[in-house]
């Protein structure tokens, strides 16, 4: 392995691993220097897309590791302010918590002038849905009319993520009467029978996102970019973290810095 | 399906490809790359839910982590043929280690 006295990030000690001294100390300074440079000198930058109450805060608390983010974007904001929140070693993470359209189709000219600001710059856009949601229509209509056009015309559809939010909560959603489609909070896992409400209700949403021609074909977005998961009891996380990691260009650079250390630390918290 | 369709079906897994013929049932006016993203989507889905939802396989992850690095890296023109082909090596072995416990990969990669 070279010899270095610090490397900071998990990237820099597999690098060392796997190229040893196979490579000259030309070659190693440009890797090395290459790296700190796209680690250290620009933030990761997340967007994070929702409408009220989808989980954007609880979220960025599980998925990204903020402590006790709180996201404070009104409805009908156009003021967008970036938060950069230091995670170790000069790698910073930068948030644009970005409000939900809340169906007013005449701020869409607005929104859509913000979205244009603000998501050509980010590593990785985060579009969260409420997976009990009865109706996508004013999802749909958000990344059919705005998020994907932008996405696409840009060259960034490979950073955005489709988060459905709250599958735990499917279940009571359909009958809050059925304790057995209550989320199982003991073992941290769904019940039998929510299993099955969770893949029906999922299945229904997914043909409709076909259909709304919003996944499924070329300038759509792929299956691996669609994710299902509760940020509340941390399940499925790793899925999450596996879009991250192929979203865009730089979406690796998070989980080489920060989230690969994270491993089996995400997901199983059991609350017995 | 064309050769090239029917060779993307058969390379699903069981799951995704019972997905898959369900949705041709229920959706005759889908093709083929509607019905491989409602196969991949729903048999993630299951395969997630069958795991419990636990963090996701840290030797897929690193080999995600290795690749897409390594296709960050061919942009520089510093940066040689040799290196990355250096790491490509090293994603085939890190693939072919048995085992699924961080700590052991950990300890493969870094001896």
């Amino acid at each position: 392995m070279k010899e270095n006295p610090k490397y900071d990030f998990m990237i820099q000690k597999l690098m060392a691993a796997i190229l040893g001294n196979k490579v000259s100390d030309e070659e190693w300074g440009n890797i090395m220097g290459a790296l700190d440079k796209e680690i250290k000198e620009r933030p990761f930058r997340v967007a994070v897309i929702g409408q009220s109450g989808v989980g954007k805060s609880t979220t960025l608390n599980s998925v990204f590791g903020l402590n006790n983010y709180t996201s404070d974007v009104a409805e009908g904001t156009t003021e967008i302010i970036e938060k950069v929140f230091p995670m170790r070693d000069g790698f910073n993470l930068s948030i644009y918590d970005m409000p939900g359209l809340n169906n007013d189709i005449r701020k869409d000219a607005e929104y859509e002038e913000l979205y244009k600001q603000i998501l050509p710059g980010c590593d990785v856009i985060v579009y969260i849905i409420n997976a009990h949601s009865r109706d996508l229509g004013e999802d749909c209509r958000i990344l059919k009319d705005i998020v994907l056009p932008i996405c696409n015309t840009n060259c960034l559809r490979d950073n955005l993520i489709l988060a459905f939010n709250k599958i735990d909560t499917i279940g009571e959603t359909e009958n809050p009467n059925d304790t057995e489609l209550r989320w199982d909070v003991v073992n941290n896992n769904p019940t039998e029978k929510l299993k099955k409400a969770i893949k029906i209700k999922l299945n229904n949403l997914i043909e409709k996102l076909i259909d709304e021609q919003i996944i499924g074909n070329a300038d759509s977005i792929q299956a691996e970019q669609v994710v299902f998961y509760s940020a509340v009891f941390n399940y499925n996380l790793g899925d999450f973290l596996k879009a991250i990691t192929k979203a865009g260009k730089r979406g690796w650079i998070w989980t080489s810095t920060v989230g690969l250390e994270r491993i089996g630390k995400w997901s199983d918290k059991r609350l017995n | 399906m064309t050769d090239q369709e029917q060779e993307e079906y058969y390379r699903l897994d069981k799951d995704s490809r019972r997905a898959y013929d369900r949705g041709k049932v229920e959706h005759p006016n889908w093709g083929h790359s509607q019905l491989m993203v409602y196969a991949k989507v729903n048999g993630n889905l299951a395969k997630s839910l069958d795991e419990g939802g636990k963090d996701t396989d840290p030797k897929n992850l690193l080999e995600t982590i290795l690749q897409q690095a390594k296709e960050w890296l061919s942009q520089f023109t510093s940066i040689g043929k040799r290196i990355l082909d250096k790491i490509d090596d090293a994603i085939s072995s890190i693939r072919s280690f048995v085992g699924d416990l961080i700590s052991d990969i950990f300890d493969f990669i870094f001896g």
